[in-house]
């Protein structure tokens, strides 16, 4: 049995038991998770640094003797061997490999006496016995140490043998299996049809199948229909929804600037910009690039320039009274801390007011990451609503083509103007020669003896000697020959003014997105003490870590050097974090299972060597094969044979390995707050499904902002009252200091600021959602009502289309039996009530169907009610 | 992530306490808080902790699984969101009047920074309080003229005068106050104490909000406020209204009677578990029981909100109407749900950001607030619940000495100071009747005994049996405290 400790030992931290049983080095990793059924000579072996001893050390040690350099006591180190095993400040040695007797670490986390003992009583830190054994080991063992897996580049391993070759359907099942085979255990088989079609296409697209999709899947005989699911999945529309869903909360995106006012802040093109990135299979190479520095390419697209506001996403203050240099140091702080996040999975914020604790990151290098990040133009001011500069207006797609061939026509007229002028002007000459010489004009022109309604009198105008007029009054006389003589001149200039103003207006008329725009020099980066914008001290130039490699030295040291030394292949840690990020999107839960702490204290991978190879297999551009494809790496994720077994679980394989980190199974889990309201909405049918757009404001409780309307009109929730109503989640406005309930309900991210991971909690107001809130029930009563139109006539056809619907499969006897039971009641008590029955068949503002009977309709929709509360309809199995 | 944790903990710690899976899901979270805090409660003291009202005994006999003895089981927090004026209502300045109109010297403003609402003044005149001061009770304590009735239970209450923060604007202040961090994204000290303790009663969230509706104006106070940070959600305020649906979604939809509700919920409970003998998923036992509470909550709710059936005199001396969403309202509320178990009721009232015309606002602030927070000690300790209930009343930060604005005989304003201002205290685990801390002769710097606000939220938690020292949570690497990384528990304000 896989126990307790073991698994904490895997997660790299303490353990709760006896941790020293089975850590020994020269065993491979995977060998840990049996070792202590294995009898092993402890005194050959060393205990495992990073599993065992690393851990212990990070904890308890490094707050004082660790990299950062303010707090370190004593010189002493121990996040570095040299520093570690050398003669300290006293005299003491704190490590002598091989000899623990002699280590001054030993006799003082061993000491009786309190002002001896490391660590110190007031720290609040305490070795267990086992853990002081387990350095004892170590250290008599020759104390070897070894470099943080994350900060060392991943090598591609070799694919392992398996015990059985059939089973892998690609190399992710491999290493998989590789790891059951040490593990004595078998693989889950492959879960049945329904479960897979409605599995893969939550995970990829975060919408079930629709009964239509069941059909066709069901129907499909030739042996790779899954993989043909997959392939119709990577290619729809919604999997650039669902990434961009996921990636909004790395990016905090929101509708409304964040602080106490909170007002619209609207950049929803950003928005649309990702989902179009995503949708197009942009390689993310190059979405990083456009993310971090889309500006700083050469003549940025309208849509490079909009992905390069993913550095102004944070959140922006509008108090009065608030210093505008404190928040500026914030941002920049928020575009450190949310970078490293995303692409690094550090935590750099720890860095942000002294040396790191745990990681080799010190708060000098800190503020030279926030460096590249520092010179927005034009940052400097406190201002409220919608005007951010920089930003541009983008037009939406259609008003981009109209704007389009509204460009075309000018050039036409103003082609066409300009031959015109041409021949306009030489008439006009020839005129006015004519004109001026003979003093018949009067006679001839009887505009000559009035005075032109500008005001002028052409006459006197000409009777001026020609080298005597001014430009003005040439200019005079020209306007008064255009009108006069050439009047069709007029009508283009208007025509070309009128198509010129619309284009202006449908400019105006487009929404903002804010950009990035860098300063004509960079700005000056100081180390800010204690991270006190009060408290600015040395200066400081662009750099990256001393831990990483280093930057191109040459090309400037902007955002783009920054970006591209990101996703160069030889970034230890961007791969593998993007890697793990789509793993746990498909999987629940990531091969490293702290996705945003790649570092010291997060836990070791689980499957370290299919991290890596995943993370080169990514980078690397194979024969016909892009690096950094998104849609590849995706694909070969869910067809693996891992993938496809069945989520089922026995007793004992749960009893064993409850978190499965094993994978010999596939995992349930709940679905997200947006999955959970979008998958009601295909279930009934009500799903819009339109694509990008302003955001939207479905069903909000009443005077839900009560609390600040009276105060603050701005914040507005203009009810839908059409199909926009029904648009998936993602599109829900986001007032991010009051989330839109029902998700707040579940566990949706505040977007204040970078969020890697969800909690995904089960509580009773979630159930109150499911049961009350009007989105579910009126998509319970639209569901009956389709299953009322669609089905036959029996009740079980109609429980049957619902539950197709609902979970994508036919219902069971026992659940038949049970929803039979509800039904026939619920029939006989609208029966009996037909007010009641015709409130709930009214339910929502979806046009309700009046040929059905009422009382049926009621009967079936809290039937449905009860489908859509099901922990089957809001999870992924 | 934590969530993902959880399983493993529900089966292991069952099997080891065989505790009724019925009640288990509720407690999930108080594992958790024995899971990180490797040397916080005892397995004992989770076996008393997870059994609930029901077969809980006395908070003495939670001790062994506290790090203290508790001397409260319960917090009730009056937040005065904006910054009341300190040296209006709680700390008399005889000088400040006396030097009124003249220019506040150089020597005591420092080098500090102003906002820049007020930067850009020419000149700083004091303005001295318009309101009188006089002693009270026989601690003496010196309370405004705008207090009478807080004045009567002076002798009950503990004024720290010299309380200080950090942000100087209300955002990051009030964040400050309420997670012991000015940047967003913290849990906040309900939260914590959620996590850290639960509820006692398991048909109520452990940490519920209260808003006073009906004051226009001030800053808009903000459910980021009350929320549960990187906590697992179930320990997020709940925000409870007095009017219209008391909880978002409580109510069934017209047409679905309770009779209906509860054979759908039988329904949903009955698949759930079929599903659950296929599965062996614990998260769907955990939902069993979420959807019985939830059912519960529906009828016990409404009740405990409608103050209607409270007698007449105690509506009388809170000043509460019922169906009103006032400070008196929610003062009375706060009470029921205290009786209830609730662990920690927060009341936010908005409005006491005071820039200008503050002799005027400030009368209308204390006239909706002073009888109702005097009513609520008195009704707690009549009731012999204030021994057990700490009630903790202040602001984000305090406010200037000198005018925001122009001074006139009868009209100033003030800016936000976070330099210094006062929070008072009473109940459970707190000695009443003294004076903590001193400010300078214009209430402008703190001359002895400063309190920060990480050393309030030590003491709070302190007084429910918790060393914040040891109540922490590890997200992205780091073990988080709401005391941040400082934070000494005020130990003269104990009992």
């Amino acid at each position: 049995m896989l126990r307790v400790d073991c698994l904490n030992e895997l997660r790299g931290r303490k353990s709760l038991a006896s941790p020293a049983k089975g850590l020994r080095t020269g065993v491979v990793a995977a060998l840990v998770l049996i070792a202590h059924t294995v009898s092993l000579p402890a005194e050959v072996l060393s205990p495992d640094y990073l599993r065992g001893i690393r851990p212990i050390l990070a904890t308890n040690c490094f707050p004082c003797h660790g990299p950062d350099s303010r707090s370190r006591q004593a010189g002493l180190r121990f996040d570095q061997p040299a520093a570690a095993l050398s003669r300290l400040e006293s005299g003491a040695v704190a490590i002598v490999p091989g000899l623990a007797g002699q280590s001054e670490m030993i006799r003082r986390i061993e000491s009786t006496e309190a002002d001896s003992l490391m660590p110190p009583p007031d720290s609040l830190k305490h070795l267990t016995d086992d853990e002081k054994q387990l350095l004892r080991q170590w250290v008599d063992a020759g104390a070897q140490f070894e470099e943080h897996w994350a900060y060392r580049a991943p090598q591609r391993p070799v694919v392992p043998q398996v015990s059985r070759p059939e089973w892998p359907r690609n190399a992710v099942d491999a290493f998989v299996l590789s790891r059951l085979d040490v593990e004595g255990l078998a693989s889950s088989p492959e879960a049945d049809p329904e479960t897979l079609l409605r599995r893969v296409s939550l995970d990829l697209t975060g919408l079930p199948p629709t009964v239509n999709e069941l059909e066709t899947f069901l129907a499909d005989k030739s042996g790779d229909g899954y993989e043909r699911a997959v392939d119709r999945l990577l290619e729809s529309p919604h999997l650039g929804e669902k990434l961009t869903q996921d990636w909004l909360d790395l990016a905090r995106f929101g509708d409304t600037s964040g602080y106490q006012d909170d007002n619209d802040r609207p950049n929803f093109p950003y928005r649309d910009a990702v989902i179009h990135a995503f949708n197009s299979n942009m390689p993310f190479d190059q979405f990083t690039i456009e993310s971090l520095a889309g500006d700083l390419l050469p003549h940025p697209t309208t849509s490079q320039k909009v992905l390069s506001g993913f550095n102004r996403l944070h959140r922006y203050n509008e108090e009065g009274g608030s210093d505008p240099e404190e928040f500026r140091m914030v941002y920049a702080a928020d575009r450190t801390n949310t970078t490293a996040a995303t692409w690094m999975g550090l935590t750099f914020v720890c860095a942000q007011c002294h040396d790191h604790k745990y990681e080799p990151i010190s708060q000098r290098e800190y503020y030279q990451v926030l460096a590249f990040f520092n010179s927005l133009k034009g940052e400097i001011t406190v201002s409220k609503g919608p005007a951010n500069p920089p930003q541009i207006r983008v037009p939406s797609l259609e008003d981009q083509q109209r704007i389009e061939e509204l460009h075309l026509a000018v050039d036409q007229l103003e082609s066409i103007l300009q031959t015109r002028d041409a021949e306009t002007t030489r008439a006009f000459n020839k005129w006015i020669e004519q004109a001026s010489a003979s003093m018949k004009l009067t006679q001839t022109d009887p505009l000559s003896t009035t005075k032109s309604p500008d005001g002028f009198s052409v006459a006197q105008l000409l009777a001026t000697p020609a080298n005597q007029r001014t430009d003005v009054q040439t200019a005079q006389l020209r306007q008064h020959y255009i009108r006069e003589f050439a009047p069709e001149m007029l009508e283009l200039l208007t025509q070309v003014n009128s198509l010129r103003k619309e284009i202006e207006n449908l400019i105006q008329s487009a929404p903002l997105a804010l950009i990035w725009e860098e300063t004509e020099t960079p700005r000056p980066t100081q180390i800010l003490t204690r991270g006190d914008y009060q408290q600015p001290g040395e200066v400081v130039e662009r750099a990256v870590p001393s831990i990483f490699p280093s930057l191109a030295t040459d090309v400037p040291r902007d955002r783009l050097a920054l970006a591209r030394w990101l996703v160069s292949g030889e970034h230890p840690l961007t791969a593998r974090v993007v890697v793990n990020r789509y793993w746990k999107q498909v999987f629940g839960a990531g091969l490293v299972r702290t996705p945003d702490d790649f570092g010291m204290r997060g836990e070791l991978p689980t499957h370290p060597e299919l991290l890596d190879w995943l993370a080169v297999e990514f980078q690397t551009a194979g024969p016909n094969q892009t690096a950094w494809d998104v849609k590849r790496l995706l694909r070969l994720l869910v067809t693996s044979a891992t993938y496809r077994q069945s989520s089922k679980v026995s007793r004992m394989l749960r009893d064993r390995d409850p978190d499965n980190l094993l994978v010999a199974r596939n995992t349930r889990f709940r679905l997200s707050a947006e999955e959970i309201r979008d998958a009601a909405l295909v279930a009934s049918g009500l799903l819009n499904r339109t694509i990008g757009g302003r955001s939207v404001y479905p069903y909000q409780p009443d005077h839900f902002y009560r609390d600040k309307e009276d105060d603050s009109n701005e914040w507005k929730w203009p009810v839908e009252t059409g199909p926009d109503l029904y648009r998936r989640g993602l599109y829900i406005f986001i007032r991010r200091t009051s989330p839109y309930p029902s998700f707040q309900t579940f566990d949706v991210s505040g977007r204040g600021e970078c969020t890697v991971a969800r909690a995904r909690t089960n509580t009773p107001l979630q159930a109150l959602v499911t049961l009350n809130d009007p989105v579910f029930i009126e998509a319970a009563r639209v569901l009956a009502e389709r299953g009322l139109q669609e089905s036959g006539p029996h009740w079980k056809d109609r429980l049957r289309f619902l539950y197709r619907c609902v979970f994508t499969r036919s219902p069971t006897e026992s659940e038949q039996a049970v929803l039979e039971r509800l039904y026939q009641a619920e029939w006989k008590r609208y029966t009996d009530d037909p007010q009641a029955a015709a409130s709930v068949s009214r339910q929502g503002r979806a046009v309700p169907a009046v040929s059905l009977d009422p009382v049926e309709v009621a009967a079936w929709t809290t039937v449905a009610n009860a489908l859509l509360n099901l922990d089957e309809a809001i999870t992924r199995e | 992530m934590p969530c993902e944790r959880k399983p493993r903990f529900a089966t292991a710690c069952r099997k080891k306490l065989n505790l009724n899976p019925n009640i288990d899901f509720q407690h999930q979270h108080r594992r958790r808080f024995l899971m990180h805090s490797t040397r916080g409660l005892g397995a004992a003291a989770l076996a008393s902790l997870m059994l609930g009202k029901a077969q809980s005994t006395q908070a003495a006999d939670m001790s062994d699984g506290l790090h203290f003895p508790a001397r409260a089981k319960n917090v009730i927090y009056l937040f005065l969101s904006g910054g009341p004026a300190q040296m209006d209502l709680f700390d008399p300045k005889p000088k400040l009047q006396e030097l009124n109109g003249q220019e506040i010297p150089r020597s005591v403003v420092g080098t500090q920074r102003l906002t820049t609402m007020t930067r850009t003044q020419s000149q700083f005149p004091l303005a001295g309080s318009q309101f009188r001061f006089s002693s009270c009770g026989e601690s003496g304590l010196e309370l405004s003229e705008l207090l009478p009735q807080l004045a009567k239970v002076a002798d009950r209450l503990t004024m720290i005068r010299s309380m200080h923060t950090e942000p100087i604007n209300h955002d990051p202040a009030v964040t400050f106050l309420q997670t012991g961090s000015s940047v967003t994204g913290r849990p906040c000290i309900g939260s914590w104490v959620s996590y850290g303790l639960g509820t006692e009663n398991a048909d109520l969230p452990a940490f519920i909000v209260l808003l006073s509706v009906g004051s226009p104006g001030g800053q808009p106070v903000l459910s980021k406020y009350w929320h549960s940070g990187f906590l697992p959600g179930q320990h997020q305020g709940s925000q409870f209204r007095s009017q219209g649906e008391a909880v978002i979604n409580l109510a069934d939809p017209a047409g679905i009677s309770r009779e209906d509700r509860r054979r759908i919920v039988t329904a949903v409970n009955d698949l759930n578990r079929l599903k659950l003998e296929v599965t062996c998923d614990p998260e769907i036992e955990a939902r069993i029981n979420a959807f019985e509470l939830a059912f519960q909550m529906q009828s016990s709710v409404p009740d405990l909100m409608d103050v209607g059936g409270e007698p007449k005199h105690i509506l009388e001396m809170y000043g509460a109407e019922p169906g009103r969403a006032s400070f008196a309202n929610n003062c009375l509320l706060a009470r029921r749900l205290i009786e209830r178990g609730v662990r920690f009721v927060q009341l936010f009232d908005k409005d006491w950001d005071h820039h200008g015309d503050l002799p005027q606002k400030l009368r209308k602030k204390t006239l909706e607030t002073d009888q109702a927070s005097a009513a609520l000690i008195r009704d707690l300790e009549q009731r012999g619940l204030l021994d057990e209930t700490l009630v903790v009343c202040g602001g984000e930060f305090g406010r200037t000495a000198y005018t925001q604005g122009t001074l006139s005989p009868t009209n100033y304003g003030r800016d936000h100071h976070p330099r210094c201002f006062t929070v008072w205290l009473a109940g459970g685990g707190i000695k009443p009747g003294i004076v903590l801390g001193k400010t300078d002769d214009f209430s402008y710097n703190i001359v002895e005994d400063p309190i920060h606000v990480h050393d309030l939220q030590a003491t709070i938690l302190h007084c429910l049996g918790i060393d914040h020292l040891r109540l922490t949570y590890r997200s992205q690497g780091r073990d988080f405290r709401l005391t941040d990384v400082n934070g000494h528990v005020i130990e003269r304000v104990l009992a």
